[in-house]
């Protein structure tokens, strides 16, 4: 198969990545997710498509994409330079982002082929050698493109002897999974909440696949990771702790990493136009996490906090 | 000294380092005194025997001190925190300066009313119009066409010029190895092999009687030392007090003839060698080396016998490096901005591989390390050599001590022993290298290295390049002029090789000239006697004495440059949006203005946005760099300097990539008029976007072993982007045969930065790197605090 053929859509590249995966890695993110959890730190990600992203600060007043629109999206308002419901973006020549030289307009999507990628990962090669790192594909879900997904792990196993991590949330159709699970080194598997209508209340889709999911990829002997995003007034209670913790143990999972709710991701909703929908709550408070951290380990599970 | 426990000493420390932190800088005017009464008496005497008599009478006479509770004893002024005057080097500043000390924005320093009154009276008019200061004489070798071109500042001469030549290393390995009277016996079996009927040995014979006379008073001192400890010893009441400076004086009293007989004798030895050598010299950045491999031998021996414990030995360390702190420079006020911060940086490496290619490190390695970590000095500027073999125990170790915010400076053994052995080291004796002051390699006993001589500003070089000759900051006409019309990048990068040549040539011209001023009226002869083979050849270091000699000027702004480079050749010669005459009309414009239908703003932006930056891994940018350096450095070493040996090229900033940027116009990398340069090899502020490995990957491909006066990277690490594990791979990466030669962090945050910004009485002792050394974040001026705060923090992820 001619690899460059298939095109993936990746939103970003981020070297010395170093909270993802053991080692020095970098991290490729791809578009596209069927998951809308609340607290997602990623919106840019939900669209497989291209989004376009206005950031204030960088604006010039310049004018210049005042007529660069065919569909006469541009407007000059407090809020943005983008009127929302006239966009169709990818779907026109993409004249603001082309005109904007302050890059204030900007399009967040691009499609890559598996070697323009490779390109970029093979640069910090040394760094995953030494430190026993390699490359870690994140998202969105890694598994929306599942065919570029299979080509890009297959070629960085098979070709480059580069380590894989794949972070993925589990909703995946089983044929997918299993078909990539070969070129897989190691997965970072989210579970949100175990409880399953209160999962499709915060994330938009029952969990009953992502757990089948995790059973058969356990059976299959791949190592996995759990992480678990601790977002107050969802799920920072100890009696999910301690039910999650029986299920990890029981599924002989050994390590769980916890990833307090932070609210960084609030000025991307700002800049996408997106209403962010957990606007007021309260920040974690580090005791709690201590405490969940020793339910987990007092079933022997090792737990790191913030990965 | 009583067995007491780590934490007791521990406290000690702390509390000795708090006084010092606290204490103002005062001037103290007893050196200038004293050498201004002893040049009245030797008029007409040979200039070299002059200075020498001038520091047996300092020596002889100076206040000594023994401050409450420290153990390592010794005084280079009578202020707790002080610096002396050097009136023989330069009187000008002092005389322009002399009301406004105690009133600069930085480095202010006290002087009382009635010592003003002396220096004005006194100190003043002697040196104004009785004798011929180096600054003099340095004046007087150059011509109207290097003055003219000196007044310009493309290139600054004059950090040497300041109280001294500095930047150096004392020879501890000699000191230690033959005590006072040995090197005084070395000196006095020379003379006999001179005759002083022959002109050129006569001047050898001139030179090493200086030698016995400065360490015949170096001995004086040093016993002076031991009667007033045990004078204070029969006053003391504190019994625990008084059996320790009981100590201190059995301590002084040997060494101040016998080699040391302890690792005690050997710090104080060591310590008395650097005070002294800065009585003599008031340059900056006297270093102190390789610590833990010259007192290894005495930690060794004491710990076998039984005599000390590791944790005296940290106490030890601890006071040397807060005595270290206590040693402060004046700087003209015009100087100032030019190296924030303590104008002192002493440098003390650990770690490296010994002369026969083992690893070097110790025991002692690590609890110097230790000590280091806790007291959190602002003196020595530490440092790590690193190689192949280097403990990975030692990197963790370093790597925690980083994230605790000691900001140490890592060096590559494997590229600098290669790069010294191209410029004439043997490979035993580039095994052996340090650092001086920031960042620059020399040979720790046998080297004179003048490796601060002076600073280059690349980017007005292209700023003059482009104008055909005028500068953008003063409209002054004065650059080398260029007949040809510049159509095609090959032709500007021409243009701009030969406008660099051309101030390489003044640059060089006017360092020999100094070079030699000091070399006639401001010899070393307490430096040469420890130095590899001034008594040998019978020459002083300042006239080539030693074995390795050196002059290293400094480029900054590479970066800035490169960037401005690739703009103008990707939009103006490739991509031809832009015309040259266009480009260069903005520039002088600041950016105003309307080009081709565009503002100049949105130029700006295209040429931020659209063009590669140094500092992201990318080829196009990175390789106009590796030329740009490539270029600076095949230039510099095709000079030959004053005393002998070659020019030696550098690549760091101090601060002058703050200075130079504010006397330079706009540049085409989007930086606009007076805005800074770039910091030594590192990207433009904000200008790098990949992150960390991108940085060091660019900076690898710069060839980092023709860099042989040293270069510096200084990368700012959020604390939580420091993980140990990570960051130890992220260096043994960076530092491969042919990578990376210098790098150092600022780990302290962002929000930390500016909160001191806002409450500095809350941040006192709070140290940052700024260029190669370490500063007191709340000293600096706002422009280097924010220049700091700019500089993008790696990103977290």
């Amino acid at each position: 198969m001619n690899e460059d053929k298939i095109m993936g859509m990746i939103f970003n590249i981020q070297r010395y990545a170093i909270h993802d995966g053991p080692g020095i890695r970098t991290l490729v993110f791809m578009k596209g997710c069927p998951l809308r959890c609340k607290w997602c730190q990623n919106p840019e990600s939900w669209k497989i498509n291209e989004n376009i992203i206005f950031f204030k600060e960088k604006c010039i007043d310049c004018k210049s994409c005042l007529n660069s629109c065919e569909y006469n999206a541009i407007q000059f308002e407090e809020s943005g330079r983008i009127n929302r419901e006239r966009c169709v973006v990818p779907k026109c020549s993409l004249g603001c982002v082309g005109v904007c030289e302050a890059e204030a307009i900007q399009l967040i999507g691009e499609k890559m082929t598996i070697t323009d990628i490779l390109d970029t990962v093979k640069k910090d090669n040394k760094y995953y050698i030494n430190s026993g790192g390699g490359v870690t594909i994140s998202g969105g879900e890694p598994f929306y493109q599942p065919e570029f997904l299979q080509a890009l792990l297959k070629k960085c196993k098979e070709e480059e002897g580069i380590h894989t991590v794949v972070e993925t949330c589990g909703y995946v159709k089983w044929e997918f999974l299993e078909e990539i699970l070969p070129y897989i080194d190691l997965f970072y598997y989210d579970i949100k909440i175990l409880n399953r209508n209160e999962h499709k209340k915060y994330t938009g889709k029952q969990n009953d696949l992502i757990l089948s999911n995790l059973k058969r990829i356990k059976i299959s002997g791949a190592p996995i990771i759990i992480r678990v995003p601790i977002i107050p007034t969802v799920n920072d209670f100890s009696e999910f702790i301690s039910e999650l913790a029986r299920f990890v143990k029981d599924l002989s999972i050994l390590e769980v990493h916890l990833l307090p709710y932070h609210r960084l991701a609030e000025k991307k909703y700002e800049r996408l136009e997106l209403k962010y929908k957990l606007e007021n709550i309260a920040p974690l408070e580090d005791k709690k996490l201590e405490d969940f951290k020793k339910i987990l380990e007092s079933e022997g599970i090792t737990v790191k906090i913030r990965g | 000294m009583e067995r007491i426990s780590l934490s007791k000493y521990k406290q000690r420390t702390l509390e000795m380092k708090k006084k010092v932190v606290k204490q103002p800088k005062e001037i103290c005017i007893e050196r200038a005194r004293l050498i201004t009464e002893s040049y009245k008496k030797t008029k007409g005497e040979d200039p070299i025997i002059r200075f020498a008599k001038a520091m047996d009478h300092i020596l002889t006479n100076m206040t000594i001190k023994i401050w409450d509770d420290e153990f390592i004893i010794g005084n280079r002024s009578t202020k707790f925190v002080g610096t002396p005057l050097f009136p023989e080097i330069r009187i000008g500043t002092i005389e322009q300066d002399i009301d406004t000390y105690e009133n600069r924005p930085v480095q202010a320093l006290f002087l009382s009313n009635e010592d003003r009154t002396i220096i004005k009276e006194e100190i003043i008019p002697y040196w104004k119009n009785e004798e011929e200061t180096v600054q003099a004489r340095f004046q007087s070798y150059l011509n109207s066409d290097q003055k003219d071109i000196l007044d310009k500042l493309v290139f600054y001469a004059e950090v040497e010029l300041i109280n001294g030549i500095g930047h150096f290393f004392v020879g501890h390995e000699n000191v230690l190895k033959f005590g006072i009277n040995g090197l005084i016996q070395k000196a006095q079996e020379k003379i006999k092999d001179f005759s002083s009927l022959d002109l050129e040995e006569r001047k050898k014979r001139i030179f090493l009687e200086s030698v016995v006379i400065v360490c015949n008073s170096v001995k004086k001192l040093i016993q002076r030392f031991s009667i007033l400890a045990y004078r204070m010893a029969e006053n003391e009441t504190n019994p625990a007090r008084q059996k320790e400076l009981f100590e201190i004086s059995e301590i002084c009293n040997n060494i101040s003839e016998n080699p040391p007989n302890s690792f005690k004798e050997a710090i104080q030895l060591i310590y008395f060698s650097h005070l002294i050598s800065g009585l003599e010299d008031g340059g900056f950045a006297i270093s102190i080396g390789r610590l833990d491999q010259y007192l290894y031998p005495y930690y060794l021996a004491d710990k076998n016998e039984g005599k000390i414990s590791d944790e005296e030995v940290q106490f030890l360390i601890e006071c040397f490096f807060i005595k270290l702190s206590t040693l402060w420079n004046i700087i003209f006020y015009l100087g100032v901005y030019g190296g924030e911060g303590p104008p002192i940086s002493e440098n003390v490496v650990i770690g490296g591989i010994d002369r026969l290619g083992n690893d070097a490190t110790n025991e002692l390695s690590y609890i110097i390390l230790d000590g280091y970590t806790h007291i959190k000095t602002v003196q020595p500027t530490f440092s790590v050599r690193i190689h192949e073999k280097t403990p990975v125990d030692l990197l963790v170790k370093v790597s925690e001590s980083i994230k605790t915010g000691t900001s140490i400076a890592l060096f590559n053994d494997q590229v600098m022993i290669k790069g010294l052995q191209n410029r004439g080291f043997t490979l035993e004796d580039a095994r052996e290298y340090a650092p001086i002051g920031c960042v620059e390699p020399q040979h720790p006993y046998k080297s004179f290295g003048s490796t601060n001589a002076s600073q280059l500003n690349l980017v007005k070089i292209l700023e003059l390049t482009l104008t055909n000759g005028t500068d953008l900051s003063t409209r002054r006409d004065y650059g080398l002029k260029s007949n040809t019309k510049i159509d095609s990048y090959e032709d500007l990068w021409e243009a701009f090789t030969n406008q660099l040549s051309y101030f390489i040539r003044y640059m060089v011209s006017t360092m020999n000239a100094l070079d030699r001023a000091i070399a006639e009226l401001n010899p070393q002869p307490f430096l040469s006697v420890t130095t590899e083979n001034c008594i040998e050849r019978g020459l002083d270091v300042t006239n080539g004495g030693a074995v390795y000699n050196f002059t290293g000027p400094q480029a900054i702004g590479l970066a800035t440059v490169s960037d401005s480079l690739a703009v103008i050749k990707k939009l103006v010669f490739e991509e031809k949006i832009l015309p040259y005459e266009d480009l260069v009309e903005m520039l002088k414009k600041n950016y105003r203005g309307i080009y081709q239908g565009r503002k100049g703003e949105e130029w700006r932006q295209i040429f931020i946005n659209k063009v590669p930056k140094f500092g992201n891994d990318n080829d196009y940018v990175d390789q106009i760099a590796v030329a740009v350096a490539k270029a600076y450095c095949d230039e510099i070493v095709k000079y030959n300097n004053y005393r002998g040996g070659k020019f030696n090229p550098g690549i760091y900033s101090t601060s002058y990539h703050l200075v130079f940027g504010a006397l330079t116009g706009a540049s085409a990398n989007g930086r606009k008029s007076r805005d800074p340069l770039s910091n030594g090899v590192g990207p433009s502020n904000g200008m790098d976007k990949i992150g960390p490995t991108a940085i060091l990957n660019s900076v690898e491909k710069l060839k980092n072993d023709l860099m042989t006066n040293g270069n510096s990277l200084i990368l700012a690490f959020h604390p939580n982007a420091l993980i140990v594990e990570k960051f130890v791979p992220l260096i043994q990466t960076f530092f491969n045969h042919d990578g990376g030669y210098h790098v150092q962090f600022n780990v302290v945050g962002k929000e930390t930065l500016l909160e001191a910004q806002k409450n500095p009485d809350e941040y006192r002792d709070l140290v940052v790197r700024i260029a190669g050394y370490s500063v007191l974040f709340t000293e600096l001026s706002k422009n280097a605090q924010d220049d700091i705060i700019t500089r993008t923090e790696c990103s977290l992820n």
